[in-house]
Protein backbone atom coordinates (compact mmCIF):
# COMPACT_ATOMS: atom_id res chain seq x y z
CA UNK A 1 0.00 0.00 0.00
CA UNK A 2 1.13 3.07 -1.00
CA UNK A 3 1.82 6.39 1.51
CA UNK A 4 -1.02 8.29 0.29
CA UNK A 5 -3.49 5.15 0.19
CA UNK A 6 -1.91 4.20 3.43
CA UNK A 7 -3.37 7.50 4.51
CA UNK A 8 -6.61 7.12 3.26
CA UNK A 9 -7.26 3.61 4.62
CA UNK A 10 -6.56 5.11 8.02
CA UNK A 11 -8.68 7.95 7.69
CA UNK A 12 -11.34 5.50 7.11
CA UNK A 13 -10.61 3.14 9.78
CA UNK A 14 -10.71 6.17 12.14
CA UNK A 15 -13.66 7.39 10.86
CA UNK A 16 -15.56 3.71 10.69
CA UNK A 17 -13.70 1.38 12.51
CA UNK A 18 -15.99 2.12 15.88
CA UNK A 19 -19.02 1.36 14.04
CA UNK A 20 -17.50 -1.40 12.10
CA UNK A 21 -16.74 -2.99 15.45
CA UNK A 22 -20.36 -2.46 16.49
CA UNK A 23 -21.30 -4.48 13.48
CA UNK A 24 -18.95 -7.12 13.88
CA UNK A 25 -19.96 -7.47 17.76
CA UNK A 26 -23.90 -7.97 16.92
CA UNK A 27 -22.73 -10.69 13.95
CA UNK A 28 -20.32 -12.33 16.03
CA UNK A 29 -21.80 -12.04 19.53
CA UNK A 30 -18.64 -11.12 22.27
CA UNK A 31 -16.28 -8.83 21.56
CA UNK A 32 -13.42 -11.00 21.18
CA UNK A 33 -14.56 -12.47 17.70
CA UNK A 34 -15.93 -9.18 16.90
CA UNK A 35 -11.87 -7.49 17.14
CA UNK A 36 -10.60 -10.51 15.44
CA UNK A 37 -13.01 -10.40 12.85
CA UNK A 38 -12.43 -6.40 12.55
CA UNK A 39 -8.95 -6.57 12.06
CA UNK A 40 -8.78 -9.73 9.43
CA UNK A 41 -11.70 -7.50 7.52
CA UNK A 42 -9.58 -4.33 7.47
CA UNK A 43 -6.55 -6.39 6.60
CA UNK A 44 -8.03 -7.90 3.21
CA UNK A 45 -9.90 -4.48 2.75
CA UNK A 46 -5.76 -3.17 2.64
CA UNK A 47 -4.71 -5.10 0.45
CA UNK A 48 -7.51 -4.75 -2.03
CA UNK A 49 -7.65 -0.81 -1.38
CA UNK A 50 -7.85 0.03 -5.09
CA UNK A 51 -11.32 -1.91 -5.17
CA UNK A 52 -12.02 -1.32 -1.63
CA UNK A 53 -11.52 2.66 -1.77
CA UNK A 54 -14.99 2.93 -3.99
CA UNK A 55 -17.02 2.43 -1.15
CA UNK A 56 -14.87 1.14 1.85
CA UNK A 57 -17.64 0.76 4.64
CA UNK A 58 -19.54 -1.35 2.05
CA UNK A 59 -16.97 -3.21 1.20
CA UNK A 60 -15.13 -4.13 4.45
CA UNK A 61 -18.59 -4.97 5.79
CA UNK A 62 -19.11 -7.41 2.55
CA UNK A 63 -15.53 -8.98 3.99
CA UNK A 64 -16.72 -9.21 7.92
CA UNK A 65 -19.99 -11.06 6.66
CA UNK A 66 -17.89 -13.14 4.72
CA UNK A 67 -15.68 -14.07 7.17
CA UNK A 68 -18.18 -14.92 9.73
CA UNK A 69 -19.47 -17.30 7.72
CA UNK A 70 -15.63 -18.34 7.72
CA UNK A 71 -15.59 -18.80 11.42
CA UNK A 72 -18.62 -20.97 12.14
CA UNK A 73 -16.62 -23.10 9.13
CA UNK A 74 -13.97 -23.38 12.52
CA UNK A 75 -15.71 -23.51 14.93
CA UNK A 76 -13.91 -26.13 16.12
CA UNK A 77 -10.72 -24.32 16.54
CA UNK A 78 -12.09 -21.62 18.45
CA UNK A 79 -12.35 -21.36 21.75
CA UNK A 80 -15.78 -20.62 23.39
CA UNK A 81 -16.00 -17.37 26.11
CA UNK A 82 -19.30 -17.28 27.90
CA UNK A 83 -20.25 -14.46 30.07
CA UNK A 84 -22.19 -15.65 32.65
CA UNK A 85 -24.20 -13.25 34.73
CA UNK A 86 -24.96 -13.42 38.37
CA UNK A 87 -28.09 -14.67 38.65
CA UNK A 88 -28.75 -12.88 41.99
CA UNK A 89 -28.10 -10.02 40.53
CA UNK A 90 -30.47 -10.08 37.90
CA UNK A 91 -33.66 -8.60 38.21
CA UNK A 92 -36.85 -10.39 37.84
CA UNK A 93 -38.58 -10.09 34.38
CA UNK A 94 -42.15 -8.56 34.85
CA UNK A 95 -44.20 -7.64 31.81
CA UNK A 96 -43.68 -3.88 31.18
CA UNK A 97 -41.65 -2.72 33.75
CA UNK A 98 -37.85 -1.55 33.15
CA UNK A 99 -36.12 -4.76 34.27
CA UNK A 100 -38.07 -6.73 31.55
CA UNK A 101 -37.09 -4.34 29.14
CA UNK A 102 -33.32 -5.33 29.70
CA UNK A 103 -34.24 -9.11 29.65
CA UNK A 104 -36.36 -8.51 25.96
CA UNK A 105 -33.28 -7.51 24.66
CA UNK A 106 -31.18 -9.84 26.12
CA UNK A 107 -33.86 -12.46 24.72
CA UNK A 108 -33.97 -10.54 21.33
CA UNK A 109 -30.01 -10.85 21.09
CA UNK A 110 -29.29 -14.19 22.08
CA UNK A 111 -32.34 -15.20 19.63
CA UNK A 112 -30.52 -13.28 17.09
CA UNK A 113 -27.15 -15.21 17.52
CA UNK A 114 -29.12 -18.40 16.62
CA UNK A 115 -30.36 -17.18 13.36
CA UNK A 116 -28.28 -18.16 9.84
CA UNK A 117 -25.26 -15.32 9.73
CA UNK A 118 -26.62 -13.46 6.28
CA UNK A 119 -29.79 -13.10 7.72
CA UNK A 120 -28.33 -11.69 10.98
CA UNK A 121 -26.34 -9.29 9.15
CA UNK A 122 -29.41 -8.01 7.28
CA UNK A 123 -31.08 -7.23 10.56
CA UNK A 124 -27.97 -5.70 11.97
CA UNK A 125 -27.57 -3.28 8.81
CA UNK A 126 -31.23 -2.52 8.91
CA UNK A 127 -32.09 -2.04 11.97
CA UNK A 128 -28.81 -0.83 13.43
CA UNK A 129 -27.87 0.70 10.51
CA UNK A 130 -30.57 2.01 9.33
CA UNK A 131 -29.66 0.90 5.58
CA UNK A 132 -32.16 1.04 3.36
CA UNK A 133 -33.09 -2.66 1.49
CA UNK A 134 -31.09 -1.31 -1.63
CA UNK A 135 -28.06 -0.55 0.60
CA UNK A 136 -28.53 -3.60 2.38
CA UNK A 137 -28.38 -5.53 -0.76
CA UNK A 138 -25.55 -3.93 -2.09
CA UNK A 139 -23.35 -4.24 0.87
CA UNK A 140 -24.37 -7.81 1.24
CA UNK A 141 -24.24 -8.44 -2.80
CA UNK A 142 -27.28 -9.55 -3.10
CA UNK A 143 -30.63 -8.71 -4.52
CA UNK A 144 -33.29 -6.38 -2.89
CA UNK A 145 -35.92 -9.53 -2.75
CA UNK A 146 -33.27 -11.75 -0.85
CA UNK A 147 -33.13 -8.56 1.83
CA UNK A 148 -36.63 -8.44 2.17
CA UNK A 149 -36.89 -12.13 2.29
CA UNK A 150 -34.18 -12.63 4.70
CA UNK A 151 -36.06 -9.98 6.74
CA UNK A 152 -39.11 -11.50 6.71
CA UNK A 153 -37.92 -15.15 7.94
CA UNK A 154 -35.32 -13.98 10.26
CA UNK A 155 -38.19 -12.13 11.90
CA UNK A 156 -40.86 -14.99 11.67
CA UNK A 157 -37.96 -16.82 13.49
CA UNK A 158 -37.05 -14.63 16.06
CA UNK A 159 -41.03 -14.16 16.86
CA UNK A 160 -41.15 -17.79 16.96
CA UNK A 161 -38.41 -18.70 19.73
CA UNK A 162 -39.43 -15.51 21.38
CA UNK A 163 -43.20 -16.57 21.95
CA UNK A 164 -41.71 -20.08 22.19
CA UNK A 165 -39.78 -19.32 25.21
CA UNK A 166 -40.23 -20.46 28.49
CA UNK A 167 -42.05 -17.92 30.16
CA UNK A 168 -42.44 -15.90 27.83
CA UNK A 169 -45.61 -13.42 28.21
CA UNK A 170 -46.45 -10.41 25.65
CA UNK A 171 -47.44 -7.67 26.37
CA UNK A 172 -47.93 -4.63 23.64
CA UNK A 173 -44.36 -3.52 23.74
CA UNK A 174 -43.01 -6.90 23.19
CA UNK A 175 -42.70 -10.31 25.12
CA UNK A 176 -41.73 -10.08 28.67
CA UNK A 177 -39.71 -13.13 28.90
CA UNK A 178 -38.08 -14.68 32.20
CA UNK A 179 -34.88 -15.83 30.96
CA UNK A 180 -34.36 -19.26 30.95
CA UNK A 181 -30.68 -19.06 31.22
CA UNK A 182 -28.79 -16.13 32.96
CA UNK A 183 -26.16 -16.62 30.21
CA UNK A 184 -25.41 -13.84 27.24
CA UNK A 185 -23.28 -14.28 24.65
CA UNK A 186 -23.44 -17.75 23.54
CA UNK A 187 -20.96 -18.35 21.01
CA UNK A 188 -23.28 -20.59 18.75
CA UNK B 1 -49.50 -11.08 18.65
CA UNK B 2 -46.06 -9.10 18.39
CA UNK B 3 -46.26 -7.27 15.17
CA UNK B 4 -43.15 -6.52 12.93
CA UNK B 5 -42.66 -3.34 14.26
CA UNK B 6 -43.06 -3.93 17.61
CA UNK B 7 -40.58 -6.37 17.15
CA UNK B 8 -38.00 -4.45 14.92
CA UNK B 9 -38.56 -1.45 17.15
CA UNK B 10 -36.82 -3.42 19.77
CA UNK B 11 -34.45 -5.72 18.00
CA UNK B 12 -33.40 -1.63 17.04
CA UNK B 13 -33.23 -1.09 20.81
CA UNK B 14 -31.24 -4.28 21.75
CA UNK B 15 -28.77 -3.40 18.81
CA UNK B 16 -28.44 0.10 20.05
CA UNK B 17 -27.88 -1.30 23.90
CA UNK B 18 -25.17 -3.57 22.84
CA UNK B 19 -23.44 -1.92 20.62
CA UNK B 20 -23.67 2.00 20.64
CA UNK B 21 -20.83 2.04 23.52
CA UNK B 22 -18.64 -0.43 21.49
CA UNK B 23 -18.42 2.40 18.27
CA UNK B 24 -17.70 5.22 21.09
CA UNK B 25 -14.76 3.52 22.64
CA UNK B 26 -13.39 0.38 21.63
CA UNK B 27 -11.61 1.12 18.37
CA UNK B 28 -8.13 2.89 18.58
CA UNK B 29 -6.66 3.07 14.80
CA UNK B 30 -2.81 3.89 15.81
CA UNK B 31 -2.54 0.63 17.49
CA UNK B 32 -4.13 -2.46 16.88
CA UNK B 33 -4.87 -2.21 13.16
CA UNK B 34 -2.14 -0.19 11.72
CA UNK B 35 0.03 -2.85 13.23
CA UNK B 36 -1.61 -5.51 11.30
CA UNK B 37 -1.45 -3.40 8.44
CA UNK B 38 2.83 -2.81 9.04
CA UNK B 39 2.12 -6.88 9.37
CA UNK B 40 0.96 -7.44 6.03
CA UNK B 41 3.78 -5.57 3.98
CA UNK B 42 5.97 -7.73 6.00
CA UNK B 43 3.71 -10.61 5.33
CA UNK B 44 1.54 -11.83 2.61
CA UNK B 45 -0.47 -13.93 4.71
CA UNK B 46 -1.00 -12.10 8.25
CA UNK B 47 -2.71 -13.80 10.94
CA UNK B 48 -0.40 -12.43 13.67
CA UNK B 49 -2.94 -9.46 14.55
CA UNK B 50 -5.86 -11.18 15.10
CA UNK B 51 -4.12 -14.18 17.21
CA UNK B 52 -2.14 -10.99 19.40
CA UNK B 53 -5.61 -9.25 19.80
CA UNK B 54 -6.91 -12.40 21.26
CA UNK B 55 -3.50 -12.83 23.54
CA UNK B 56 -4.03 -9.59 24.73
CA UNK B 57 -7.82 -10.18 26.25
CA UNK B 58 -6.72 -13.56 27.26
CA UNK B 59 -3.88 -12.04 29.35
CA UNK B 60 -6.72 -9.83 30.97
CA UNK B 61 -8.32 -12.06 31.96
CA UNK B 62 -5.83 -14.14 33.45
CA UNK B 63 -4.46 -10.85 35.07
CA UNK B 64 -7.77 -10.99 37.21
CA UNK B 65 -8.31 -14.90 37.64
CA UNK B 66 -7.34 -14.28 41.43
CA UNK B 67 -9.04 -17.98 42.32
CA UNK B 68 -7.11 -19.83 39.03
CA UNK B 69 -3.32 -18.37 38.71
CA UNK B 70 -2.17 -18.69 35.82
CA UNK B 71 -2.32 -21.63 34.65
CA UNK B 72 -4.79 -24.52 34.30
CA UNK B 73 -5.39 -25.82 37.68
CA UNK B 74 -6.84 -28.93 39.43
CA UNK B 75 -9.33 -27.68 42.01
CA UNK B 76 -13.11 -28.74 43.60
CA UNK B 77 -15.89 -29.44 42.33
CA UNK B 78 -17.56 -28.23 39.51
CA UNK B 79 -21.08 -27.81 39.18
CA UNK B 80 -22.43 -29.62 35.95
CA UNK B 81 -22.84 -33.33 35.57
CA UNK B 82 -20.35 -34.21 33.53
CA UNK B 83 -17.69 -32.34 34.99
CA UNK B 84 -18.92 -34.34 38.58
CA UNK B 85 -16.23 -37.03 37.90
CA UNK B 86 -13.76 -36.93 39.93
CA UNK B 87 -10.34 -34.28 39.37
CA UNK B 88 -7.58 -36.46 39.29
CA UNK B 89 -4.11 -35.89 40.96
CA UNK B 90 -1.76 -36.34 38.00
CA UNK B 91 1.05 -38.70 38.74
CA UNK B 92 4.66 -37.85 38.99
CA UNK B 93 5.88 -36.20 36.31
CA UNK B 94 8.51 -39.37 34.92
CA UNK B 95 5.43 -41.30 34.88
CA UNK B 96 3.13 -39.02 33.45
CA UNK B 97 5.18 -37.86 30.35
CA UNK B 98 6.11 -42.33 29.88
CA UNK B 99 5.38 -43.15 25.89
CA UNK B 100 4.91 -39.56 25.35
CA UNK B 101 5.49 -38.52 21.34
CA UNK B 102 8.62 -37.34 21.03
CA UNK B 103 7.70 -34.12 18.67
CA UNK B 104 4.37 -32.17 17.76
CA UNK B 105 3.46 -30.19 14.24
CA UNK B 106 1.59 -26.79 14.92
CA UNK B 107 0.86 -24.97 12.19
CA UNK B 108 1.89 -21.24 12.37
CA UNK B 109 -1.12 -18.79 12.16
CA UNK B 110 1.30 -16.13 11.40
CA UNK B 111 2.78 -17.41 8.41
CA UNK B 112 2.14 -20.61 5.89
CA UNK B 113 4.48 -22.85 7.49
CA UNK B 114 4.00 -26.03 9.57
CA UNK B 115 6.38 -26.36 12.60
CA UNK B 116 8.13 -29.38 14.08
CA UNK B 117 8.58 -28.70 17.97
CA UNK B 118 10.29 -31.39 19.83
CA UNK B 119 7.25 -32.28 22.48
CA UNK B 120 9.68 -32.28 25.56
CA UNK B 121 10.12 -28.55 25.63
CA UNK B 122 8.12 -26.96 22.74
CA UNK B 123 11.65 -25.86 20.61
CA UNK B 124 11.40 -25.80 17.00
CA UNK B 125 13.40 -28.42 15.41
CA UNK B 126 11.90 -27.18 11.96
CA UNK B 127 9.41 -25.50 9.90
CA UNK B 128 8.11 -26.61 6.91
CA UNK B 129 7.22 -23.88 3.95
CA UNK B 130 3.48 -24.76 2.87
CA UNK B 131 1.87 -23.38 -0.32
CA UNK B 132 1.73 -19.37 0.02
CA UNK B 133 -2.02 -18.93 -0.63
CA UNK B 134 -3.14 -21.50 2.12
CA UNK B 135 -5.59 -19.94 5.01
CA UNK B 136 -3.57 -21.52 8.39
CA UNK B 137 -7.27 -21.22 10.37
CA UNK B 138 -8.84 -22.82 7.77
CA UNK B 139 -6.15 -25.91 8.16
CA UNK B 140 -6.17 -29.46 9.52
CA UNK B 141 -3.16 -31.20 10.75
CA UNK B 142 -3.49 -34.98 11.81
CA UNK B 143 -0.92 -37.57 13.38
CA UNK B 144 -0.06 -40.72 11.48
CA UNK B 145 0.56 -42.12 14.97
CA UNK B 146 4.41 -43.20 13.98
CA UNK B 147 5.66 -40.36 15.59
CA UNK B 148 7.15 -38.87 11.90
CA UNK B 149 4.11 -38.86 9.57
CA UNK B 150 1.48 -36.28 9.49
CA UNK B 151 -1.79 -35.83 7.19
CA UNK B 152 -2.40 -32.03 6.66
CA UNK B 153 -5.30 -30.60 4.96
CA UNK B 154 -4.66 -27.12 3.46
CA UNK B 155 -7.56 -24.48 2.56
CA UNK B 156 -5.88 -22.77 -0.73
CA UNK B 157 -8.82 -21.19 -1.57
CA UNK B 158 -10.92 -21.98 -3.26
CA UNK B 159 -9.93 -25.61 -2.49
CA UNK B 160 -8.49 -28.00 0.34
CA UNK B 161 -6.20 -30.06 -0.95
CA UNK B 162 -4.32 -32.90 1.28
CA UNK B 163 -0.60 -33.35 2.09
CA UNK B 164 1.58 -35.60 3.74
CA UNK B 165 4.98 -34.34 6.02
CA UNK B 166 7.55 -36.93 7.06
CA UNK B 167 9.78 -35.93 9.65
CA UNK B 168 13.54 -37.03 10.07
CA UNK B 169 14.05 -39.36 12.97
CA UNK B 170 15.50 -36.20 14.62
CA UNK B 171 12.88 -33.86 13.92
CA UNK B 172 15.61 -31.18 12.02
CA UNK B 173 14.01 -32.08 8.78
CA UNK B 174 10.81 -32.66 6.94
CA UNK B 175 9.34 -33.07 3.58
CA UNK B 176 6.24 -31.87 1.93
CA UNK B 177 4.10 -33.92 -0.59
CA UNK B 178 0.63 -34.37 -1.99
CA UNK B 179 -1.34 -37.11 -0.86
CA UNK B 180 -3.53 -39.25 -3.69
CA UNK B 181 -6.55 -38.21 -2.03
CA UNK B 182 -8.37 -35.70 -4.26
CA UNK B 183 -9.45 -31.94 -3.42
CA UNK B 184 -11.86 -30.58 -1.89
CA UNK B 185 -14.48 -28.54 -4.16
CA UNK B 186 -15.06 -24.96 -3.75
CA UNK B 187 -17.57 -24.71 -1.03
CA UNK B 188 -16.40 -27.76 1.13
CA UNK B 189 -13.91 -27.32 4.29
CA UNK B 190 -12.44 -30.11 6.09
CA UNK B 191 -13.06 -29.59 9.95
CA UNK B 192 -10.86 -31.95 11.17
CA UNK B 193 -8.95 -35.48 9.77
CA UNK B 194 -7.12 -38.34 11.18
CA UNK B 195 -5.09 -40.68 9.96
CA UNK B 196 -6.31 -44.57 10.64
CA UNK B 197 -4.45 -46.96 12.88
CA UNK B 198 -1.61 -48.52 10.36
CA UNK B 199 -2.14 -45.15 8.16
CA UNK B 200 -3.60 -46.38 5.29
CA UNK B 201 -6.66 -44.66 5.49
CA UNK B 202 -7.37 -40.76 5.64
CA UNK B 203 -10.65 -40.12 7.34
CA UNK B 204 -12.27 -36.23 6.78
CA UNK B 205 -14.59 -34.18 7.93
CA UNK B 206 -16.01 -31.87 5.68
CA UNK B 207 -18.01 -29.08 5.80
CA UNK B 208 -20.50 -27.57 3.36
CA UNK B 209 -22.81 -24.71 2.54
CA UNK B 210 -21.41 -22.51 5.25
CA UNK B 211 -22.39 -25.31 7.88
CA UNK B 212 -25.62 -26.25 6.68
CA UNK B 213 -24.87 -29.69 5.47
CA UNK B 214 -21.87 -32.25 6.24
CA UNK B 215 -20.11 -35.16 5.28
CA UNK B 216 -17.23 -37.76 6.48
CA UNK B 217 -15.21 -39.30 3.81
CA UNK B 218 -12.85 -42.33 4.26
CA UNK B 219 -9.99 -42.47 1.86
CA UNK B 220 -7.10 -44.69 0.97
CA UNK B 221 -4.17 -43.10 0.87
CA UNK B 222 -2.60 -45.67 -1.45
CA UNK B 223 -5.26 -45.44 -3.90
CA UNK B 224 -7.11 -41.91 -3.65
CA UNK B 225 -10.17 -44.32 -3.41
CA UNK B 226 -13.08 -42.73 -1.47
CA UNK B 227 -16.03 -43.30 0.26
CA UNK B 228 -18.73 -40.55 1.59
CA UNK B 229 -21.35 -40.56 4.50
CA UNK B 230 -23.78 -37.77 4.55
CA UNK B 231 -27.00 -37.00 5.95
CA UNK B 232 -30.18 -34.54 5.28
CA UNK B 233 -30.24 -33.19 9.03
CA UNK B 234 -28.60 -29.80 8.66
CA UNK B 235 -24.88 -29.49 10.64
CA UNK B 236 -21.22 -30.46 9.93
CA UNK B 237 -18.84 -32.99 11.37
CA UNK B 238 -16.57 -30.81 13.94
CA UNK B 239 -13.65 -33.43 13.98
CA UNK B 240 -13.07 -37.09 13.29
CA UNK B 241 -11.37 -40.11 15.55
CA UNK B 242 -10.17 -43.54 15.13
CA UNK B 243 -11.20 -45.98 18.14
CA UNK B 244 -9.75 -48.70 16.16
CA UNK B 245 -9.06 -49.84 11.89
CA UNK B 246 -12.57 -49.82 11.59
CA UNK B 247 -14.68 -47.51 13.68
CA UNK B 248 -14.65 -43.78 13.41
CA UNK B 249 -15.92 -41.03 15.44
CA UNK B 250 -16.87 -37.39 14.30
CA UNK B 251 -18.18 -34.83 16.41
CA UNK B 252 -21.46 -34.09 15.19
CA UNK B 253 -22.33 -30.27 15.23
CA UNK B 254 -26.14 -29.90 14.33
CA UNK B 255 -28.17 -26.94 13.45
CA UNK B 256 -31.11 -25.83 13.93
CA UNK B 257 -33.66 -28.30 15.33
CA UNK B 258 -30.77 -30.97 14.69
CA UNK B 259 -29.01 -29.30 17.73
CA UNK B 260 -30.33 -32.31 19.64
CA UNK B 261 -28.48 -34.47 17.51
CA UNK B 262 -24.91 -33.24 18.75
CA UNK B 263 -22.59 -34.92 20.06
CA UNK B 264 -20.24 -37.66 19.94
CA UNK B 265 -20.71 -40.42 16.95
CA UNK B 266 -19.41 -43.32 16.58
CA UNK B 267 -19.42 -44.85 12.53
CA UNK B 268 -18.95 -48.85 11.60
CA UNK B 269 -16.79 -47.68 8.45
CA UNK B 270 -16.82 -51.38 7.37
CA UNK B 271 -20.91 -51.83 7.25
CA UNK B 272 -22.71 -50.76 4.57
CA UNK B 273 -24.66 -47.87 3.70
CA UNK B 274 -24.10 -44.15 3.48
CA UNK B 275 -25.79 -42.57 6.30
CA UNK B 276 -23.45 -40.64 8.36
CA UNK B 277 -25.98 -40.53 11.55
CA UNK B 278 -26.69 -44.19 11.72
CA UNK B 279 -24.45 -45.24 14.29
CA UNK B 280 -24.42 -45.01 17.73
CA UNK B 281 -23.85 -41.93 19.94
CA UNK B 282 -21.53 -42.02 22.37
CA UNK B 283 -21.79 -38.87 24.18
CA UNK B 284 -24.27 -35.79 23.66
CA UNK B 285 -23.22 -32.36 23.18
CA UNK B 286 -25.66 -31.13 26.34
CA UNK B 287 -25.48 -33.07 29.33
CA UNK B 288 -26.99 -31.22 32.60
CA UNK B 289 -25.42 -27.74 32.53
CA UNK B 290 -22.82 -29.25 30.97
CA UNK B 291 -21.68 -28.87 27.00
CA UNK B 292 -19.31 -30.44 25.14
CA UNK B 293 -17.29 -28.57 23.08
CA UNK B 294 -15.44 -31.75 21.68
CA UNK B 295 -14.71 -34.76 21.80
CA UNK B 296 -13.13 -37.87 20.39
CA UNK B 297 -12.44 -41.37 20.61
CA UNK B 298 -9.49 -43.19 21.47
CA UNK B 299 -8.28 -46.92 21.05
CA UNK B 300 -8.30 -47.26 24.61
CA UNK B 301 -12.19 -46.98 24.68
CA UNK B 302 -12.44 -44.15 25.94
CA UNK B 303 -13.16 -40.40 24.58
CA UNK B 304 -11.70 -37.61 25.82
CA UNK B 305 -14.06 -34.34 25.48
CA UNK B 306 -13.77 -30.58 26.20
CA UNK B 307 -16.39 -29.46 28.31
CA UNK B 308 -17.56 -26.09 29.84
CA UNK B 309 -20.35 -25.26 32.32
CA UNK B 310 -23.15 -24.14 30.04
CA UNK B 311 -25.85 -23.94 33.14
CA UNK B 312 -27.64 -21.15 35.12
CA UNK B 313 -25.85 -21.86 38.58
CA UNK B 314 -24.13 -18.99 40.22
CA UNK B 315 -20.40 -18.42 39.18
CA UNK B 316 -17.70 -17.06 40.87
CA UNK B 317 -14.00 -17.01 42.36
CA UNK B 318 -13.11 -20.76 42.59
CA UNK B 319 -16.03 -22.39 40.53
CA UNK B 320 -14.68 -25.32 38.17
CA UNK B 321 -16.21 -24.58 34.71
CA UNK B 322 -14.86 -26.12 32.47
CA UNK B 323 -11.86 -28.50 31.60
CA UNK B 324 -10.79 -31.67 30.14
CA UNK B 325 -12.99 -35.13 30.97
CA UNK B 326 -12.13 -39.05 30.17
CA UNK B 327 -15.40 -41.28 29.66
CA UNK B 328 -16.24 -44.43 28.44
CA UNK B 329 -16.72 -44.57 25.02
CA UNK B 330 -19.17 -47.85 25.41
CA UNK B 331 -21.50 -45.91 28.14
CA UNK B 332 -20.53 -42.58 27.44
CA UNK B 333 -19.99 -42.22 31.67
CA UNK B 334 -17.25 -39.74 33.07
CA UNK B 335 -14.45 -41.27 34.19
CA UNK B 336 -12.10 -38.61 35.57
CA UNK B 337 -11.55 -35.09 35.31
CA UNK B 338 -7.59 -34.79 33.73
CA UNK B 339 -8.10 -30.69 34.04
CA UNK B 340 -10.17 -28.58 35.54
CA UNK B 341 -10.79 -24.67 34.86
CA UNK B 342 -11.79 -22.02 36.70
CA UNK B 343 -13.74 -18.96 36.67
CA UNK B 344 -12.17 -15.99 35.39
CA UNK B 345 -13.29 -12.46 35.42
CA UNK B 346 -12.88 -10.10 33.07
CA UNK B 347 -13.17 -6.18 32.21
CA UNK B 348 -14.74 -6.98 29.00
CA UNK B 349 -15.80 -3.14 27.85
CA UNK B 350 -19.44 -3.21 28.91
CA UNK B 351 -19.69 -6.29 30.05
CA UNK B 352 -17.48 -7.20 33.02
CA UNK B 353 -18.31 -9.88 34.95
CA UNK B 354 -17.30 -13.65 35.20
CA UNK B 355 -16.03 -15.85 32.56
CA UNK B 356 -15.84 -19.27 31.32
CA UNK B 357 -13.48 -19.99 28.80
CA UNK B 358 -13.58 -23.38 27.21
CA UNK B 359 -10.53 -25.67 26.50
CA UNK B 360 -9.59 -26.59 23.25
CA UNK B 361 -8.82 -30.03 22.48
CA UNK B 362 -5.74 -29.63 20.03
CA UNK B 363 -4.99 -32.97 19.52
CA UNK B 364 -4.71 -36.74 21.07
CA UNK B 365 -2.49 -39.83 20.88
CA UNK B 366 -3.82 -42.85 19.98
CA UNK B 367 -4.64 -44.33 23.65
CA UNK B 368 -5.57 -40.59 24.65
CA UNK B 369 -2.81 -40.70 27.50
CA UNK B 370 -1.30 -37.45 26.33
CA UNK B 371 -3.10 -34.54 24.58
CA UNK B 372 -2.55 -31.35 23.44
CA UNK B 373 -4.80 -28.35 24.96
CA UNK B 374 -5.39 -24.67 25.03
CA UNK B 375 -6.64 -23.72 27.97
CA UNK B 376 -6.02 -20.73 30.20
CA UNK B 377 -2.39 -21.48 28.24
CA UNK B 378 -1.57 -24.01 25.43
CA UNK B 379 0.32 -26.99 26.66
CA UNK B 380 0.42 -31.11 26.96
CA UNK B 381 -1.21 -32.63 29.38
CA UNK B 382 0.12 -35.93 30.35
CA UNK B 383 -2.20 -38.33 32.02
CA UNK B 384 -3.91 -35.35 33.84
CA UNK B 385 -0.21 -33.54 34.64
CA UNK B 386 -0.12 -29.87 32.44
CA UNK B 387 3.01 -28.60 30.90
CA UNK B 388 2.79 -25.37 29.37
CA UNK B 389 4.57 -25.19 25.28
CA UNK B 390 4.77 -22.68 23.49
CA UNK B 391 3.35 -22.61 19.78
CA UNK B 392 0.48 -20.78 20.65
CA UNK B 393 -0.94 -17.84 22.61
CA UNK B 394 -3.46 -18.47 25.52
CA UNK B 395 -7.06 -18.92 24.86
CA UNK B 396 -6.23 -18.61 20.80
CA UNK B 397 -7.13 -21.62 18.50
CA UNK B 398 -5.03 -23.84 17.14
CA UNK B 399 -4.15 -26.83 15.00
CA UNK B 400 -1.77 -29.26 16.21
CA UNK B 401 -0.99 -33.25 16.40
CA UNK B 402 1.17 -35.84 17.53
Amino acid sequence: MAGRDEAEFEAYVASDGGRLLGFALLLAGNYQDAEDLVQTALLRSAGRWPAARQNPPAYTRTVLVNLARDRWRARRHRQRETLIADAARLPVAVAGDGAAAVLDRQALLRACRLLPTAQRAVLVLRFWEDRSIEETAAVLGCSAGTVKSHTHRALRRLRAMLEDAPGAAMSPAGPALSPARRIDDVDR
Amino acid sequence: MLTDDDLTRELAAAFHDRADPVTRTAVNPAGIFPRGVRARRRRPAVRAAPVAAVAALAATVLAVNLAAGPGPAVGARPPGLLLTAAVISPPPAAAAVAGMPRFYVTMNYSRPAAEVRAAATGRILSAVALPRRIDPKLSQVAAAGDGRGFALALAEYPRTRFYWLRVSADGRSARLTMLAAAALPPGEYADGIAVSPGGSRLAVAIQRSGGQRGAVEVVSLATGAARTWTTGRPGFPAGVSWADRRRLGFFWDGAGAAQDNSGLWELDTAAPGHALLSGRRVLAAVTGGDTVEYAQLTTAGTAIAAVAYNGTAHVGRGTVVGGVVELSARTGRPLRTLLAEHAAYAEDPGHQGWYVGSCLLAAADRAGDHLLVSCDRFGRLDRGRFTALPGAAPHSAIAAAW
